[in-house]
């Protein structure tokens, strides 16, 4: 290799070096730091830790902590990702077309991004609890109040109801900005060739905007496995640890019990099962575009 | 030259990265000048007196900072108020005081002490031990010399010593008791308190009522405060257990007599019916305003509620010993949660010596008392105590137990044990599983944290 080649190659790596620095440092070192941990066991404050194996990971299978809180995770992400999913959609076909009412309700769907999980968790908790709004709606129209926090079922549906208003908010965005580049000969078509709305919805608009269907479900069913904030705030795991989940269950356990590689451990086997679920995704997109070329050919 | 000066700028980036992220390593250094090394442990020895001296004799400023979890509303001003007196008499020495959530504080502390920024002075309670055993604690022991020692009964010198060693200045002593509403006594016709599990069964049931008449119970007996890890485990000690096994690394109750005590709260929950009922609160505000409205009767709860509980509501309080158990010696049949709170110095001090002067200043009879009796709390130091509450007969019924203390022995795992305890309450107070069962279950728990 010439000088002048080595050069340009020098120049073009050194834009990458700041981006490099950050990722090793920030990202590639603590990936390695926790595989570190997960085979020993300790905590922060001892000066070094004891080497264990495989010891933290045969740990993390047979405790039920932790089989509690996968099964409630997985709970979490089959109720949940169907759900914002459906109302994503949803509200995005009601506000695609610019009008004034579809501007003031960006705006209102926007909102809960701008509040912090902390505030938002604040709201939920005092308009559920006992005495709260909704109880006293419940009672004026004849029900029975509910008390959300304290039932098994009911707590998750309040954690997940919090999600869904905070986070599921932004799935609308995306889908609205799918929705409105969407060339309009495919939609006006379809209204010449006498498609109702449904129709249209059904066999239209949701084909054409299946990158961005599969983008959300990807990105929420990923969020929906962090989910941690909410039901620390909001029920601190319970009633019960009916409410836990995997990553405030790897939280209790290295900050709390001080069980740092067991908490590196669940990590490293939480991360697997989070690839293995992208990987599906990403291989549900590829044999799509398989089956096209096929069906072009 | 425009791609030299492109990688050179590249080059700066990286090199503003990479020292940005050394900060505070550097400061962390700075303040183990002596030992050049971020381990505590090897801190500890290094900043004793040697390091303590320069700030005696430099009379430039210093500044330390003070955590501690709030045990009043007021918390920070009343510091502010001690601060100030602190400074009059050591006006070159700053305390930054910062109120430290209590669910978090463990987090903090050990986030803070592993990266060699941790507080100068800290409030520490039962977890202690673990930050002690790996030398972020310093050892009082050149500090404290035998005029200060000897305003304390040994046994609370032992609870705030490890390995020997004097870890921090008692500062805080406090016990259970039971409150009740007086009036409602007087209602139902109770004129004497009850002293033993069956007589407060009695009274329960007799102040558990449906007092309008529409089949439902409106009034109870008692209540167990939402999230308290203490107050149900009294039964599980009243009847003879033990909280700790014998290497304080897991619960020495999985026997008959914790069974025992845990039947008997399962008991008055879900066979007597006389505790407030948990789907009747989602959260501490609406619990406490059963006791506040007059529709519970007694709550058992740490001796500083009752200032907690007198801001709150205008009822006619009132206190009594926490009715003794079926155990057949009394420190386990008159058992109650008591404990103690300790200011502690950090190993990790640039000044130790200052620190030292915070300490012994606030640890001061004539001034602890201004902390204690604006929180309700008494003070290991029996001599505090006689300058506080005279007259006061609430606090008189906790004052007796105060004079003998019995605090359980802290342990690394004191945070687990909480955790657990409540989960463990939880269990049998919504028939989720039998009180063996739910000791069983914690055991494991336990079992998966420390190992053994």
């Amino acid at each position: 290799m010439d000088k002048r080649k080595i050069r340009d190659y020098a120049v073009s790596y050194s834009f990458l070096l700041p981006f490099a620095v950050f990722f090793i440092v920030f990202t590639l070192i603590p990936i390695g730091y926790v595989f570190y941990l997960s085979v020993h066991d300790g905590n922060f404050l001892q000066a070094k830790f004891d080497w264990v194996g495989m010891k933290n990971f045969k740990d993390v299978f047979i405790t039920p902590d932790f089989q509690n809180a996968f099964k409630n995770t997985f709970v979490y992400m089959l109720i949940e990702v169907p759900v914002s999913q459906f109302f994503g959609i949803f509200f995005a076909l009601l506000i695609r077309k610019k009008t004034r009412f579809s501007h003031a309700c960006e705006i209102i769907f926007f909102l809960p991004m701008l509040i912090s999980m902390v505030v938002a968790s604040v709201l939920i908790s005092y308009i559920i609890s006992n005495n709260g709004p909704l109880n006293l709606l419940f009672q004026f129209l004849g029900l029975q109040p509910v008390s959300w926090l304290n039932g098994k079922f009911s707590a998750k549906i309040a954690v997940m109801i919090l999600e869904l208003w905070k986070g599921g908010t932004f799935f609308i965005f995306v889908y609205m900005s799918a929705m409105r580049s969407l060339p309009a000969d495919c939609l006006e078509s379809a209204r010449i060739d006498g498609a109702n709305a449904f129709q249209e919805t059904v066999h239209v608009i949701l084909p054409l905007i299946r990158n961005a269907i599969i983008l959300c479900v990807t990105m929420n069913t990923i969020w929906q496995f962090q989910i941690f904030e909410s039901v620390y705030m909001l029920t601190n795991g319970g009633p019960l640890g009916a409410t836990q989940t995997v990553i405030y269950e790897i939280y209790q356990y290295s900050f709390k019990y001080y069980r740092v590689g067991f908490g590196a451990a669940a990590s490293l086997v939480f991360l697997l099962v989070i690839l293995l679920i992208y990987g599906l995704e990403n291989l549900l997109l590829r044999e799509r575009k398989t089956g096209k070329r096929r069906a072009g050919a | 030259m425009k791609k030299k000066l492109a990688m050179l700028l590249c080059a700066g980036m990286v090199m503003g990265l990479l020292s940005g992220c050394g900060g505070n390593g550097q400061k962390a250094d700075s303040g183990n000048e002596s030992s050049g090394s971020s381990n505590a442990g090897d801190v500890s020895e290094d900043n004793g007196a040697a390091s303590g001296s320069e700030d005696a004799s430099s009379g430039e400023a210093v500044k330390l900072t003070f955590w501690k979890s709030p045990h009043s509303d007021r918390e920070d001003e009343i510091w502010a108020s001690m601060i100030a007196e602190f400074n009059k008499e050591n006006p070159n020495i700053q305390v930054e005081f910062l109120n430290v959530a209590w669910d978090s504080v463990v987090e903090k502390e050990t986030a803070a002490f592993a990266a060699g920024t941790g507080p100068d002075i800290s409030f520490q309670t039962e977890q202690f031990p673990l930050y002690a055993k790996n030398g972020y604690i310093l050892s009082l022991e050149d500090y404290a010399d035998e005029t200060k020692r000897s305003g304390y009964p040994a046994s609370a010198l032992a609870y705030c010593s490890y390995d020997g060693q004097l870890m921090g200045i008692p500062f805080v002593a406090l016990n259970s008791v039971m409150f009740y509403n007086k009036d409602m006594f007087a209602e139902a016709g109770i004129t004497e308190v009850p002293t033993t599990w069956d007589e407060m069964e009695e009274v329960a049931k007799k102040l558990t009522l449906d007092k309008d008449g529409d089949g439902q119970t409106d009034q109870w007996g008692m209540m167990f405060e939402m999230d308290d890890y203490w107050q149900p485990l009294t039964y599980i000690i009243q009847a003879g257990a033990d909280q700790w096994n014998e290497n304080l690394t897991n619960i020495g109750f999985n026997n008959e007599q914790g069974v025992e005590g845990l039947t008997f709260f399962d008991k008055l929950y879900n066979q007597d019916k006389v505790v407030l009922p948990l789907e009747k609160y989602t959260n501490k505000e609406e619990e406490r305003a059963y006791f506040y409205n007059g529709q519970v009767a007694m709550f058992p709860q740490q001796i500083h509620y009752t200032n907690i509980i007198k801001e709150a509501s205008d009822i006619n309080l009132g206190a009594f010993a926490i009715p003794a158990g079926p155990a057949s010696d009394e420190a386990h049949s008159k058992w109650n949660f008591a404990n103690i709170g300790m200011l502690a110095i950090s190993s990790q001090t640039q000044h130790p010596d200052a620190a030292w002067k915070f300490v012994e200043f606030i640890t001061r009879p004539e001034v602890e008392k201004t902390y204690l009796s604006e929180v309700g709390f008494f003070s290991p130091q029996l001599a505090t105590n006689d300058l506080m509450y005279e007259g006061d007969e609430i606090m008189a019924v906790a004052a007796e137990g105060i004079a003998s203390l019995q605090v359980s022995p802290a342990s690394d795992y004191a945070n687990a044990m909480m955790q657990n305890l409540k989960i463990l309450y939880e269990n049998v107070a919504r028939s989720e599983k039998s009180p063996a069962d739910a000791i069983q279950g914690m055991y494991d728990a336990m079992k998966a944290i420390s190992g053994e």
